[in-house]
């Protein structure tokens, strides 16, 4: 990759769970790092941890070995330098819009005027500036991610790290979504690692694609994908995208002749 | 025309009961001061309120409801949240609460007035006592259900352990923070009642065995349906509070 | 997790208890706060005699009765209320009016009408048990789930079929909820009662009003610790029957 400082950068990353007195590795000493500004995903088998990978640089889950390091520092806990968009909506339901926006910023002890500039720029950004007085169980599952966005870009973290974010919502909404993601995250550049089993649209947004394995989760390939951008739904029907589709498709299966018992 | 019949289908249950105990007051199956007809019943109401006999005792037993429930409130709640925080905290605690939750408190009472005597003391205690379970339990459930993501997301955005305990952990527990407030009430005022009908000299439940002492039960039951009232009153008032600061839900 | 609440609660309350007893020792402690050790002396001593029995038989005696009237009337009544929309409708206005009338307050009248005897406290214990099981009861059955019962109707059942081998075991948390808080109610208006219409009669409650009259506040402390002994006993079985019937539920508490 290039000799710059990471965005990201996760060495040797391995995590154990006890399970009354059996033992669980559910992360293999992974090792990535994420150049700046660029977007990368992380796909694999369906409980292969990659969930768990990102929560524990996400700085969640403590009891980890190896390093996490954002720009050269080194993490282990939660913090405004990696905003992390949840699965489920994790907006506060006794704030309204506006101030679920705004909350980061206001702990964080910013004064009210540049707090309303940002709020504004970002609630306009993601086109819900008219939202903003209402309460977040007033919206839809696809306004609040929406939302959601425009929170962890409003305190300007580092590194943006996204957990299935879309994995709740119908297929339009999502494909709807991804084009708005796409679009948000070319104004932020922001660097970001995101977590799907979607492979569509792990190739769709991504600069680089990460395919772990099944557990123990370990690396299995890192594919780079370089349609250019902006990158519209039309580039679905490539010939290109259709072959790293399979490639990645192929990887996913390869252990599928070893589901084990706690696969259901 | 359709509507009010339909009204009265709903209600019939109540006008049947209500029929028949007129018709029974009527007939004078049992003798006019021991099976009074309800609407003289309402009538005694009316005049216990302007003969100053009810503003002579709510102001006690209001004061006794208040004072219970507040300590308990101020007491609770803040035990409820810490024994989410802490582990060691909720090990000492918790076996005093979820095993003694069956265990009647009332059985206090005479104990209390021991100690305490028989006025307003011994009252505010047991039903500080009371409440305490419904409020201590209610908190430290809801505490502990909140939902992980807010917590998280509050760290994320840089809160301190401070700023999450006050501005994430509070608000989310507030919904089951007022369900034991609810559960709480009610109990609150049975339990003034009830230690007013024993030796007491004033409040709605001694009025209700001062008005026992009369052997005229109409005014025992306009005494009965005041305290109902009363009490339906505390709830509603309990239930605006809860939707002002609830919102969300 | 349960047996080790119950191993700290035994520990805290030997704890408490020798505390008690040292400070009343040390005779740092007014006299009338006894001591465990005295305490203890007097419940062998009524024991052995047999007042402890006579005494709690009867109190036992008022708060099972009211208890299995409260059951079978709430629970039937609640299922009924549930199932057969007419007759919840009927219900509702009925609970929605005696619902929040303190029972307590009753008791005079109640008093009055059926004298100072067992009939006037079984009635009491009744009307305040009665509603959280029936409330309970209705909201069990209305709150199972409409795909449950579906299935069985695409299966091929009956309307009495569902109630029974549906809706009911459906309902059983949540009617087990109901039982629970009206047993606690029970006991409560139980030693209300006694405590209220003072007499010369058998009771937990009647023992501490005289144990009160004479002073002898150990007695007191007895009838106080066997009350709650009972309460937390029959909370117990309870629980041991409910864990019994729903041995395929999740939630078993």
């Amino acid at each position: 990759m290039q000799t710059k400082t990471p965005a990201i950068e996760i060495e040797k990353l391995g995590k154990v769970y006890t399970r009354g007195k059996e033992e669980v590795t559910a992360i293999q000493e992974v090792s990535l790092q994420i150049p700046e500004g660029k977007f990368v995903s992380i796909v694999g088998p369906s409980g292969c941890g990659k969930s768990t990978f990102l929560h524990i640089v996400g700085g969640f889950i403590p009891k980890f070995t190896g390093t996490v390091r954002i720009r050269g520092k080194e993490v282990d806990k939660p913090g405004p330098d990696r905003g992390m968009m949840f699965q489920e909506s994790a907006l506060f339901p006794w704030k309204n819009i506006y101030d679920n926006v705004a909350w980061g910023l206001e702990v964080q002890g910013v004064e009210k005027a540049k707090r309303d500039e940002i709020v504004e720029h970002y609630l306009k950004l993601v086109n819900l500036w008219d939202f903003r007085h209402h309460l977040p169980a007033e919206l839809s599952g696809g306004m609040k991610q929406r939302i959601s966005l425009a929170r962890v870009l409003a305190f300007n973290p580092d590194v943006l790290l996204m957990d299935e974010p879309f994995g709740a919502l119908d297929a339009q909404t999502r494909e709807k979504m991804q084009v708005e993601l796409q679009r948000i995250w070319q104004e932020s550049n922001k660097s970001v690692m995101f977590v799907t089993h979607d492979i569509d649209e792990a190739v769709f947004l991504s600069d680089i694609v990460v395919v772990f394995s099944g557990r123990p989760a370990v690396i299995k390939e890192i594919i780079e994908v370089d349609f250019p951008r902006p990158r519209s739904l039309d580039v679905h029907k490539t010939q290109k995208f259709s072959e790293l589709r399979n490639h990645i498709w192929d990887l996913l299966h390869q252990d599928h002749h070893k589901l084990g018992e706690d696969d259901f | 025309m359709k509507k009010g019949w339909n009204v009265l289908v709903q209600y019939q249950s109540l006008i049947w009961i209500v029929a028949a105990w007129e018709l029974v007051a009527f007939v004078h199956i049992m003798p006019e001061r021991l099976f009074p007809s309800l609407a003289k019943v309402v009538a005694v109401s009316f005049d216990l309120i302007s003969s100053g006999l009810l503003m002579e005792n709510l102001p006690a037993t209001l004061l006794r409801v208040s004072a219970g429930f507040a300590l308990a409130i101020v007491v609770g709640v803040p035990l409820g949240l810490l024994m989410s925080r802490s582990a060691l905290l909720n090990d000492v605690m918790q076996p005093m609460f979820s095993l003694g939750y069956p265990i009647p408190r009332v059985a206090l009472y005479p104990i209390l007035v021991f100690i305490l005597g028989l006025g307003s003391a011994s009252k505010i205690t047991l039903i500080f006592i009371e409440c305490l379970f419904p409020i201590v339990l209610n908190t430290y459930y809801g505490a502990t259900r909140v939902g992980k993501l807010y917590l998280w997301a509050g760290q994320n955005m840089g809160a301190s352990r401070s700023q999450i305990f006050w501005r994430v952990l509070l608000p989310a527990t507030l919904p089951s923070i007022f369900t034991g407030l609810k559960m709480a009430l009610p109990l609150a005022f049975i339990i003034a009642v009830l230690t007013e009908m024993i030796g007491s000299t004033v409040g709605m439940g001694y009025l209700l065995s001062y008005m026992s002492a009369s052997l005229m039960q109409e005014k025992v039951l306009a005494c009965v349906l005041l305290i109902t009232l009363v009490g339906y009153l505390l709830n509603l008032l309990l239930q605006a509070v809860s939707r002002k600061y609830v919102y969300w839900q | 997790m349960d047996k080790r609440l119950h191993k700290i609660a035994l520990i805290e309350v030997v704890a408490v208890a020798a505390v008690w007893q040292i400070l009343a020792a040390l005779q740092w402690l007014p006299e009338y706060l006894s001591s465990p050790l005295v305490i203890g002396r007097e419940l062998l001593a009524m024991a052995a005699s047999g007042d402890l029995f006579a005494n709690a038989a009867a109190s036992l005696y008022r708060s099972v009765t009211g208890f299995l009237l409260v059951a079978v009337s709430g629970i039937v009544l609640g299922i009924a209320a549930g199932y057969f929309k007419p007759v919840g409708t009927f219900f509702t206005p009925i609970v929605d009016v005696l619902n929040p009338v303190p029972k307590i307050a009753l008791l005079p009248i109640l008093m009055v009408w059926f004298g100072i005897s067992d009939t006037t406290r079984v009635l009491l214990i009744f009307l305040t048990a009665f509603f959280p099981c029936f409330i309970a009861t209705q909201d069990g059955v209305h709150g199972v789930r409409q795909v449950y019962v579906w299935a069985a109707q695409n299966m091929g059942a009956g309307r009495m079929q569902i109630l029974r081998k549906v809706v009911l075991p459906a309902a059983l948390p949540k009617i087990f909820d109901g039982l629970r808080v009206s047993l606690g109610l029970t006991f409560v208006m139980m030693f209300s009662a006694e405590m209220i219409g003072s007499s010369n009669g058998l009771g937990l409650g009647f023992l501490i009003l005289t144990a009160d009259m004479a002073g002898r506040t150990d007695l007191m402390f007895v009838s106080i610790f066997i009350i709650a002994l009972l309460g937390f006993l029959f909370d117990r079985i309870l629980l041991a029957v409910r864990a019994r019937l729903l041995w395929w539920s999740e939630n078993r508490g």
